[in-house]
């Protein structure tokens, strides 16, 4: 049982709820957090600190963490995120070295933590898909 | 981050940064004031952080984003509008900012490339932001090496000089100026990369990895010493390739400069 103080995140988002991921943009760390390969990925930003990741809008929203795990999603925590990216920058040479170095010192600095969702999205039609996700990760959120 | 693809982070509003310039910025683009520049964007954009080629995915799907709107536009897709640039309003309002005011006058310039060489060599945060966007802006304009490289190879002996912050230019949480500095570096170092990419010489294009922990640990002391070793080299290289490719001051290009 995860102690449920270390896994309290946060996201500054719009008013009306969280904003959709892109479960369609398979994408790693790196490119997520540097917006490399687009501003939606398949993962959704979230922060241990609840003044550094208000990118989206100014309502704060707090992570239902444990249900998140519970659920089968997977909560990359903080600390896990920046030893990945440290290992990336130290295994990596030219744009994957330069983007990783950048993720970290972004990451470092907004205290992330990244949510993998794991929904089965087979059968969802690619249009409908945005307005989909953002029914489906909402109800792990709730206004702190 | 949204913020990545505001005008913050863009070169065409080259006297800010994601943790530099307060206040509002001006785009040379669109020829206007930006009101609220964390939250302004258009199909245009071009980041500051990492040389466009190493983000040409993002940068067309946000260029795709925004493509019916015509100018400057909120993240949220809201039009902004153009805002001329008057030197008496800021005056009035007692929020003068000679770097803006400079901008704002970009375009009435006689050559566009002297004007940007007078930013050359100087060590304050914002002058050098606004050195190292301006140059890439005219590199990126042209789309060669040839117009560039002396500009260039002034972006490198910057890069090896320290940067002086005024902590009244920071913008956001940092209160170190740390985060400002490193704005600074990239921009710069992306411009040397983005020189890469023109010339086609791939230690250039890839200058990032010709820096070791210095760059990888984000070590601002590490790096300078890096950088003491690195910055001869780059100038060595690009000399060399203008040397061999008859670009290095043909005749009548110093006469010009004069």
């Amino acid at each position: 049982m995860q102690d449920s103080s270390a896994l309290e995140y946060f996201r500054g988002d719009q008013a009306d709820g969280i904003s959709p991921p892109d479960l369609s943009k398979d994408v790693g760390y790196v490119d997520h957090i540097v917006k490399a390969r687009g501003k939606r990925t398949q993962f959704t930003s979230v922060s241990r600190d609840r003044a550094k990741i208000r990118d989206f809008g100014e309502q704060l929203y707090k992570l239902r963490s444990l249900e998140v795990v519970g659920d089968g999603h997977q909560l990359v925590e903080h600390e896990a995120l920046m030893a990945e990216l440290r290992r990336v920058v130290q295994s990596s040479e030219r744009a994957e070295r330069l983007k990783a170095i950048q993720a970290a010192r972004y990451a470092e600095a907004r205290v992330e933590g990244l949510v993998r969702w794991s929904f089965d999205i087979g059968g969802v039609p690619p249009k409908n898909l945005l307005t989909w996700a953002s029914g489906k990760v909402r109800p792990y959120f709730t206004k702190a | 981050m949204q913020q990545l693809y505001s005008c913050r982070n863009c070169i065409h509003n080259p006297g800010q940064s994601l943790s530099l310039g307060q206040g509002q910025g001006y785009c040379l683009k669109h020829e206007s004031v930006l009101i609220d520049p964390v939250d302004t964007t258009c199909k245009y954009h071009h980041r500051k952080d990492l040389p466009n080629f190493v983000t040409d995915e993002g940068r067309r799907e946000h260029a795709a984003e925004f493509a019916e709107f015509p100018a400057l536009v909120s993240l949220r897709c809201e039009p902004r509008k153009k805002t001329a640039y008057s030197e008496k309003h800021y005056w009035q309002t007692r929020r003068f900012d000679p770097l803006n005011n400079a901008l704002a006058r970009y375009h009435k310039s006689g050559a566009h490339w002297i004007f940007i060489q007078t930013f050359a060599g100087n060590p304050d945060a914002r002058h050098a932001l606004v050195h190292g966007s301006m140059v890439r802006r005219y590199m990126d304009h042209c789309g060669t090496w040839t117009s560039s490289y002396r500009m260039v190879l002034a972006l490198v002996q910057d890069l090896m000089r320290p940067i002086h912050i005024e902590s009244g230019d920071l913008h956001g949480p940092d209160p170190t100026g740390d985060s400002a500095r490193w704005d600074v570096f990239f921009t710069k170092l992306s411009g040397l990369q983005e020189y890469g990419f023109h010339a086609g010489v791939s230690e250039l294009m890839w200058a990032s990895d010709g820096l070791g922990e210095g760059l990888s640990g984000l070590n601002w002391g590490l790096l300078n010493e890096e950088l003491q070793t690195a910055g001869p080299r780059w100038i060595d290289q690009i000399i060399a390739h203008a040397v061999e490719n008859d670009g290095f001051f043909p005749p009548g290009a110093e006469e010009a400069a004069e």
